[in-house]
């Protein structure tokens, strides 16, 4: 297939997807207990039948849910998000502020993960049942068992409380204005959640790659070219990292989407303003254009991830290359 | 796997520990190197900042038209209105230097302040006032401001409000709404918002912080605290800046209230928010309205004045404090406890449980099958009790309630729910209600049978004519004192009211929250009024009197 089709067939599947994500979150939204002009103007507040009739046709609340998608899929294909009922603001511009922030904190977490991760799984790997197998093993069992929450309030209680190496939560120094907040001041303040969300990460990945490479170890034509003489190191080099880092790759490229998730639960406990932590806001907060913005900027946010996996796997392995 | 010895390479030997090496030795360095000069962060010591970090205090900022002003004392930082709260919540001017109103209560006369500026230096005028509520007004979403007509200004300091109704209750919104600069106000206000309040906001971080500097033009008592940054962290953040001793106020929560913070005293504030059960008055079967929606009525067991009587008088408040709270709050005998409108003959001694007993049995309720629930004409005394199930206290509050209920012969079952569907459901069954206000207000909304089927107001559908009348003198009462008597009178007049030992207490109240705070050892907080709900800026009612005690 010719480049130019695969990328049509490629944008074409993007947007059926954005569709489709968008379509059921809207109907997940609309058919979630959390009515939005309750969750705008808090619990306790009172208000008269003329304010929140008010409210519902400023909102559009009061046409059908039908016409209310067609409304802002309409405007989303004027390229405008809407507008964010808790902020207040474009919904481009939250989206814009907050992506930022979190894509440096991915970024990070998702080299470093990869990076180690690999390292640590084929390490447990060619020491399968070893001591060092069973402190990786025991690791990656450890934090895929630990929810990212928890192992953020760990750190931060031994980082920040207790050494005082760390601040503790926010991207930038109390009391300076954001303008006057240097560099090491940010990267000071994004450190901790960036390990938090590494070091989970980590798990998954190394996992992966012990099996593979010890898939690869017990294969014929490891145990033919350690007939043929080869050193161990020269099995994982011509053969080992060849046959395994296809589906590291793979999985890293994937893992997107979980990073995502990751980040959403690590932004919250670090109180660091990304677009995780915008997004557990805007659901809890019954924002709907705001929600369904941040969902469809991860929808092509995982569909990129996947789409560069496909491209990198087709680079690496010349089967995969010759079948698309 | 009998090969593993043989494919032992020797370089990934050394990798592991490595690889944790490097780790830890770039997390290290990181937070060494960025760790100097890093001046916000520090320990802190008195100074003439102060750090805070008292829950979510982002949402609507800074603009009434976003719902600025909706939480109590949240405009005191950089705004000021009409009319404030004292420490004995009397509400007394702030940019009105005095205030009066007409004999029919529909005019109601304010006089300006002639030193009062924006924070710009130009001066506070009657135009602003008028722009400001006539936008609210035309808003009609943030504030309610239905029953007010129209304004006119009679001089450069004079301006009068005419109503459509009497409604003493106009204080609230008085002190609530904060005046907008009429020239300098619009869509990019909330980004550069000038205000009159003793505050002006020096950077806003959407999501982290928020840094206040003193207003040069503030007309009141100048504040000794130059600079105040909000930080919008989460309560397990929160805790832990405050223990890394680098925030000066934090909020904590009840189950947090036993730790133990260097440096850091635990100080607890009376507030008026309050907890309750809702008690359909109706017997089953009517229809009714909430929000718009027709929803089903009654309510068979607490529409008999026993069953509610005998739940009035047969819980135990002291100990809901004890298990729902931690101790951390007080028995509430109705919505207003401890304001200048509760009538203190309405707490009573409770717990009674041998008394609610022999109410239910005078009444004709008798546990004749013994299964430990009374019945009546074959009806056992049961129903069930709805609470949001993703409400802490309120969950514990109507588990610890159905359990006290047990042993006087009343089975409730407790059903979680979303407030939505409490809405639904919630006037054909118990529900656990809250409310508290600076403002005597919400006793109208929740007891007059005028208002019955509009909003969430009245979930009872409670009527008592007298009330009603007490409650509709009250709302056109000319001044507070009288407003006050009428408000009384509606709890309980000697002979009947909705509140009290022998009242008909459609809403049983039980408890009320203390709010808790860590404050950095020495710092005083000036002369609280009791606070408002809402703990994340119920504090600030005060600010211009913080200082550094000796």
């Amino acid at each position: 297939m010719a480049l130019g089709e695969l990328t049509v067939l490629r944008l074409l599947r993007l947007a059926t997807l954005l569709a489709g994500v968008s379509a059921l979150a809207f109907t997940l939204v609309h058919a979630s207990p959390i009515d939005p002009i309750q969750a705008y103007v808090g619990a306790d507040v009172g208000l008269t039948d003329e304010q929140y009739t008010r409210l519902r046709e400023h909102w559009g609340l009061d046409r059908s849910p039908v016409e209310q998608y067609l409304a802002w899929a309409g405007s989303i294909l004027q390229g405008d998000l809407g507008v964010s009922t808790l902020y207040k603001v474009p919904v481009s511009d939250v989206i814009a502020t907050r992506f930022g922030a979190s894509l440096a904190l991915m970024g990070v977490a998702w080299l470093s993960s990869g990076v180690l991760g690999y390292a640590l799984g084929v390490v447990a790997a060619t020491r399968r049942g070893r001591f060092v197998d069973r402190v990786v093993s025991w690791y990656s069992y450890t934090l895929s068992a630990t929810p990212t929450f928890w192992l953020g309030i760990v750190f931060l209680v031994v980082f920040s409380v207790w050494l005082g190496w760390f601040p503790v939560g926010l991207a930038g120094p109390y009391g300076v204005p954001s303008d006057e907040v240097g560099f090491t001041a940010r990267v000071h303040h994004f450190v901790l959640p960036a390990l938090t969300l590494s070091a989970v990460g980590v798990a998954n990945i190394a996992m992966h790659t012990r099996e593979k490479m010890t898939d690869v170890l017990n294969s014929d034509y490891v145990a033919f070219a350690r007939a043929r003489g080869e050193s161990p190191g020269q099995i994982l080099r011509n053969h080992g990292f060849r046959n395994s880092a296809a589906p590291a790759v793979t999985l890293q490229f994937a893992y997107f989407s979980e990073l995502f998730g990751g980040s959403v639960l690590a932004e919250t406990v670090f109180s660091y303003p990304g677009l995780g932590s915008t997004l557990t806001e805007a659901a809890l907060g019954g924002d709907v254009p705001l929600l369904l913005g941040i969902v469809l900027i991860s929808a092509v946010f995982v569909f990129a991830g996947n789409t560069i996996a496909d491209v990198v796997n087709a680079a690496l392995d010349p089967r995969v290359r010759s079948r698309t | 796997m009998p090969h593993d010895d043989e494919t032992s390479p020797k370089k990934p030997r050394r990798a592991w520990p490595v690889a944790v090496a490097v780790v830890a030795v770039v997390a290290v360095v990181a937070g060494v190197v960025t760790w100097r000069g890093q001046s916000g962060d520090q320990a802190r010591s008195r100074s003439a900042e102060l750090v805070v970090a008292v829950g979510d205090v982002s949402g609507g900022e800074f603009d009434p038209l976003k719902g600025w002003g909706s939480r109590p004392a949240q405009i005191r930082l950089i705004h000021s209105s009409l009319l404030a709260v004292d420490a004995n919540v009397d509400f007394v001017g702030d940019l009105a230097a005095a205030y009066s109103v007409s004999d029919d209560a529909l005019t109601w006369s304010f006089t300006l302040r002639d030193d009062a500026r924006w924070s710009n230096g130009e001066p506070v005028t009657t135009q602003d006032v008028i722009f400001t509520y006539d936008t609210l007004k035309k808003d009609g979403t943030r504030f309610d401001l239905s029953f007010l007509d129209r304004m006119e200004a009679r001089d450069d300091s004079r301006v009068d409000f005419h109503l459509k109704e009497p409604r003493s209750t106009f204080v609230s919104q008085l002190s609530d709404i904060p005046i907008l600069p009429a020239k300098h106000y619009g869509t990019e206000y909330s980004a550069d918002p000038i205000g009159s309040g003793p505050y002006v906001v020096a950077d806003y971080q959407t999501g982290q912080q928020l840094i206040l500097e003193a207003n040069p033009y503030w007309y009141g008592q100048k504040p000794e605290f130059t600079k105040l940054t909000f930080l919008f962290l989460g309560e397990d953040a929160a805790l832990a800046a405050a223990r890394a001793g680098t925030v000066d106020i934090v909020y904590a929560p009840p189950a947090s209230a036993g730790q133990h913070i260097d440096g850091m005293d635990l100080r607890s504030f009376e507030t008026v928010d309050s907890r309750a059960l809702t008690l359909p008055t109706l017997p089953s079967g009517g229809k009714g309205k909430i929000r718009t929606n027709e929803v089903s009525v009654g309510d068979d067991v607490t529409a008999d004045p026993a069953i509610r009587k005998a739940l009035n008088i047969g819980l135990d408040r002291e100990e809901i404090v004890q298990i729902v709270l931690q101790g951390h709050g007080r028995p509430a005998y109705s919505l207003v406890d401890g304001l200048p409108w509760f009538n203190d003959q309405v707490a009573f001694a409770d717990g009674r449980t041998e008394d609610a007993k022999r109410v239910l049995a005078d009444a004709g309720w008798s546990d004749a099958d013994g299964d430990g629930t009374v019945e009546k004409d074959g009806r056992a005394a049961a129903f069930t009790l709805l609470y949001p199930s993703d409400d802490r206290l309120r969950s514990d509050l109507a588990l610890t309630v159905a359990e006290q209920a047990r042993a006087l012969g009343i089975a409730i079952t407790t059903k979680g729910s979303t407030w939505d569907g409490i809405y639904l459901d919630g006037k054909a069954n118990a529900v656990t209600w809250g409310g508290g206000r600076h403002h005597p207000h919400q006793l109208y909304e929740m007891y007059s049978s005028k208002v019955i089927d509009t909003g969430y107001n009245n979930m009872p559908q409670y009527t008592n004519t007298t009330v009603d009348g007490y409650l509709d003198q009250a709302l056109s009462a000319t001044t507070q004192d009288e407003a006050n008597t009428f408000w009384k009178r509606a709890q309980w007049d000697g002979q009947t009211g909705f509140a009290g030992e022998d009242g008909d207490a459609p809403i049983i109240w039980l408890v009320r929250l203390d709010h808790l705070y860590f404050v950095r050892a020495g710092l005083d907080l000036g002369d609280q009024p009791i606070q408002g709900h809402g703990h994340e800026w119920a504090l600030f009612n005060t600010l211009v009197q913080w200082h550094w005690a000796n």
